[in-house]
């Protein structure tokens, strides 16, 4: 804009109404004057039109950041949710006493093993008595020579009984062994397990679920402190209400200035270039007040946001340093706590298939407890013929007399062997059965746990992840708020150039009512029909009052808003 | 009052020369949710008449076609016959006032409007 | 302050607990169409807390039991009319008598029968804002067809709103969004002590014939065949099934190719009736043009 001298203006005069030139003789000047203010309104409003435009973005942008916060708060208060099951899945990990049971079987298992083993290694000395008593038998029966059939019968059945005991002993020897060791090895395996599972599963996770409703008390506070920031988010995009009515100030002032050229180029206005000074000072004031106003308003979203920026990142902050600290100490403790539960369930799957297998190996060892169970009938039998046969000999036969007896007690021994067998293996056979169902449930249960947690822990990492990735886009969606209206309360208020024109305006305008005769009444009163805001009509008023020195009556106003 | 699930869109259009008064009632009444048609002067507005037609708001002094005349024309208008017609002005004087209202407005606003109060005269006006 | 004082509820019982809200918001939203985010607590709260006074109840929470516990239509229409805001002012949804006026008129007129008289209905017309718009609009429309006649039936169930739609006698507030023209053309200011009140005029009032209706009656008792129904802001009180039924029943006593409008915030779609949408919140029943 060209910088006026004063002696482009000295000429300015103003005339008298019968001239009828309006109020300047140089309409030249006048169009001067005109044009000036006329392009300063049109370049303002375009600063006004950019601001207005940035100030729809910044509501889109808060109430999107609002919306964020917002998401952020129900992301947390949903991850509540699986955080609580996750608490329950590790209390239940923490428990033992489900092993017990098994630890009672596996135990009750080992000591029958035990026995049988032992039992079997018994039969030994009988199979040697037996092969004792089937040489005295022989011996006997041959010194009777061909006078007792019975005899050479007592006697082949003691050595085919003998036979048939050694072989079962040797058979199930085997198999007794093998169930002693595995039956050895199981006990061992399943205490370390136990130790395993005390000293470190149970304070593991339940360190864990200290961790995990740690993590879930924090995100409860996180989610309610979202809320409180969307809340004030949305406070903020409300608050531009007073940037709104600011805005509008430039129509009002354009409008104001419009009615001062109006009155300016019309005839009848000579004599009143006082008033239209003065109302070009009013519109100069309301333009500046809108300037800052709308300043002050942007500013004030400004502070803000940056006040919310801040508590949102403090709580983020907190958040890091809090107890629980490092992110990944929850998802390391729910990944460890699920590889051991993931082991303990392999182990269960394994005891009960080794359960199984002793299973069938008892049943071989069964078969020679029947056949042992057997001999000790037949050898019963057979100490009662001896004994009949004694009887009938009378006095000769003293020496069959003592093998009779030899054979009764092998016999009880036999029988005494078979009974304790039969009663251990049947309570190995059921403790093993009993294991094959108990670690079967138990290493379901186990996986099924093994199943929660991992799906618990990537659930939560889950949460964690979109809870970071929220607050981060959140972040940089408030951080670009303030960088914009940093760069609109900037780009903002360089209207002096308009300022300065409408006080130019001004200023000539008084110049030219110092040596304005003429103001009359009566010209105020024409100039009255043009004046039509509330604004203008109070400046009118105010002037035509310290004019004419008596109350001048304004028009009626109605309210700001009226309905018909 | 309360919102609505099927919320169907109703159409205002505003009227004013002054582009910056046109963004802040498009902002305002974006805001509350209502989709807004703007025009630079009464003709304009004859000339974009959306349909269905909500609401009208209009200022006074516009160059070509002013709001007074405008306002007759839509009453004269079988589509707009009956759109309720809210004058948003610079203007306050009883004068004018009379004189939109005789031309078959329905509310005045006087410049400047906060956002708030333009929604409530509108809900008002809209039911 | 005196609320409280009168009330029998206890200090700390006014707020309704999260689970209940939620309950009655989900009921809202499904059975009303009306979103209820967590932000409308307050105004639920203070809206329900006067009929939880009314029937003596010591909370909000037993009201949401009473609500849900003893369900019936009474108490389904006190609920709504706490939670919505049903204005009866004259000219509500105004884009409606422009389409009348605009598109539906003129099209009468054009393929009328001689002698035909546009008949409307306005279905649920309470204290009587809506057949009086309607009669209006439709006598303006007459003044510049000296063919075009019409005639208005107005159904309410409730005989008490009946009475007062009988009367025409409104405050001046209700009438406001009525153009002035109209205003000064049909209605009567009130003298004296009545001045803030109008009177619909006797020759407008003779348009319109008031009749008590109720829309879950097996047989409307209707023999007319309308050219437009005027159906708006009442199927929210009706469930969904219902509102099929109800339309359906109405659909027999509308011309083919007759109008149908409902509140803006109503929707038909997904219901079983012969009509399609037109316009938002405009329909028209299958045949006819």
């Amino acid at each position: 804009m060209p910088v006026r001298t004063e002696s482009r203006w000295r000429w300015l005069r103003p005339r008298a109404a019968s001239d009828g030139g309006g109020a300047f003789g140089a309409g030249e000047t006048f169009s001067e004057i005109r044009r000036e203010l006329t392009q300063a309104m049109a370049s303002t409003e375009e600063g006004f039109l950019e601001a207005g435009g940035r100030l729809l973005d910044l509501r889109k942008a808060i109430d999107g950041a609002a919306d964020g916060a917002d998401s952020l708060a129900g992301l947390l208060s949903e991850g509540a949710g699986s955080l609580s099951a996750l608490d329950q899945a590790l209390l239940e990990a923490a428990g033992v006493s489900a092993y017990d049971e098994i630890s009672r079987l596996v135990g009750d298992l080992h000591g029958r093993a035990h026995a049988i083993h032992g039992a079997i290694q018994n039969i030994e000395p009988i199979v040697r008595t037996f092969a004792v008593l089937a040489v005295m038998t022989r011996v006997e029966s041959a010194r009777f020579g061909g006078g007792s059939a019975a005899f050479a019968g007592l006697a082949d059945s003691v050595r085919e009984l003998s036979g048939q005991i050694a072989a079962s002993a040797g058979a199930s020897g085997a198999s007794a062994k093998a169930l002693l060791d595995s039956a050895a090895h199981l006990a061992r395996r399943f205490k370390r397990l136990a130790a395993q599972r005390e000293q470190s599963l149970g304070p593991l996770s339940r360190a864990t679920g200290g961790q995990v409703r740690r993590r879930s008390a924090e995100q409860a506070r996180v989610s309610e402190a979202s809320d409180r920031i969307a809340a004030r988010f949305r406070d903020i995009s409300a608050s531009a209400g007073d940037i709104v009515a600011a805005m509008q100030g430039h129509d009002i002032v354009r409008q104001q200035i419009e009615h001062v050229l109006e009155v300016l180029e019309g005839a009848t206005a000579a004599g009143t270039t006082q008033l239209e000074a003065a109302q070009l000072d009013h519109s100069r004031v309301t333009f500046e007040r809108s300037v800052t106003e709308i300043r002050a308003g942007l500013e004030k979203i400004e502070t803000e946001a940056g006040q919310v920026a801040e508590e949102s990142d403090r709580l983020f902050n907190e958040r890091q340093e809090g107890p629980d600290a490092g992110p990944s100490q929850l998802e390391s403790g729910l990944e460890t706590v699920a590889a051991i539960l993931g082991e303990h369930a392999a182990a269960d799957r394994e005891l009960a298939q080794v359960a199984q297998g002793l299973l069938n190996r008892l049943s071989g060892i069964s078969g020679a407890v029947a056949s042992v169970q057997s001999i000790g009938i037949e050898m019963r039998r057979n100490a009662l013929n001896a004994a009949v046969q004694v009887a009938q000999l009378g006095s000769q036969g003293q020496a069959l007399e003592t093998i009779a007896a030899a054979i009764q007690a092998l016999a009880h021994d036999v029988e005494q062997l078979s009974a304790k067998l039969d009663s251990e293996s049947a309570g190995a056979s059921q403790a093993l059965s009993d294991l094959v169902d108990r670690a079967g449930e138990q290493s379901a249960r186990s996986e099924e746990r093994f199943e929660r947690l991992r799906d618990g822990a990537r659930r939560a990492a889950g949460v964690r992840r979109s809870a970071e990735s929220v607050h981060g886009e959140t972040k940089a969606a408030i951080a670009a708020i303030r960088a914009d209206l940093r760069e609109t309360i900037e780009a903002f208020g360089t209207h002096q150039a308009c300022l300065a024109a409408i006080r130019r305006a001004g200023d000539v305008l008084r110049t030219a009512a110092a040596g304005d005769t003429n103001a009359g009444r009566d010209a105020w009163e024409a100039a009255r029909s043009l004046y039509t805001m509330r604004s203008e009509r109070l400046v009118h008023k105010a002037m035509a009052e310290r004019e004419s020195g008596v109350a001048v009556e304004a028009a009626p106003d109605g309210d700001n808003v009226e309905f018909f | 009052m309360v919102e609505k699930v099927i919320s169907m869109k109703r159409t205002i259009l505003t009227v004013d020369d002054s582009a910056t008064v046109r963004q802040m009632v498009a902002y305002a009444l974006k805001s509350a949710g209502y989709d807004v048609v703007e025009a630079k002067n009464g003709e304009d507005a004859l000339g974009r008449l959306p349909s269905p037609l909500s609401l009208v708001i209009t200022d006074l002094n516009m160059p070509v076609m002013n709001g007074i005349g405008l306002i007759k024309a839509l009453r004269a208008h079988p589509d707009a016959r009956y759109v309720p017609i809210v004058v948003l002005t610079t203007e306050s004087e009883a004068a004018k006032k009379q004189e939109a209202r005789a031309a078959g407005a329905t509310a005045w606003i006087v410049k400047p409007f906060r956002p708030e109060q333009l929604t409530a005269v509108v809900q008002k006006v809209l039911g | 302050m005196t609320a409280r004082r009168e009330s029998v509820i206890e200090p700390g019982q006014t707020d309704l607990s999260p689970q209940a809200f939620e309950r009655l918001a989900q009921y809202i939203t499904k059975e009303l169409g009306i979103k209820m985010p967590e932000g409308k607590l307050p105004m639920v709260q203070s809206r329900l807390l006067r009929r939880v006074r009314e029937l003596g109840l010591p909370s909000l929470d037993h009201y949401a039991a009473y609500f849900f516990d003893s369900p019936n239509q009474d108490e389904r229409e006190h609920f709504i009319n706490s939670v919505t805001t049903n204005k009866t002012d004259f000219f509500r949804e105004p884009e409606h008598f422009a389409f009348l006026c605009g598109t539906v008129l003129p099209e009468f007129s054009a393929g009328r029968a001689a002698g035909r008289r546009f008949q409307v209905w306005s279905a649920g017309c309470s204290s009587g804002e809506e057949p009086y718009t309607l009669a209006m609009v439709l006598a303006e429309y007459a003044a510049g067809d000296a063919a075009f006649d019409f005639a208005i039936l107005a159904t309410d169930v409730s005989t008490r709103v009946l009475k007062v739609a009988h009367e025409g006698v409104y405050d001046q507030a209700k009438v406001l969004p009525a153009p002035l023209e109209l205003r000064r053309k049909y209605l009567l200011r009130g003298r004296g002590e009545n001045e803030s009140l109008v009177r619909v005029s006797p020759r407008l009032r003779a348009k319109v014939s008031f009749h008590s209706l109720n829309f879950m009656a097996d047989s409307f008792g209707i023999r007319d065949a309308f050219d437009a129904v005027f159906f708006r802001n009442v199927m929210i009180y009706f469930e969904r099934s219902t509102q099929e039924q109800v339309i359906n029943r109405m659909a027999k006593h509308m011309a083919p190719g007759a109008y149908l409008f409902v509140g803006h915030a109503e929707s038909l779609a997904g219901l079983d009736i012969p009509f399609r949408p037109v316009r938002t919140s405009v329909y028209r029943k299958a045949g006819g043009v």
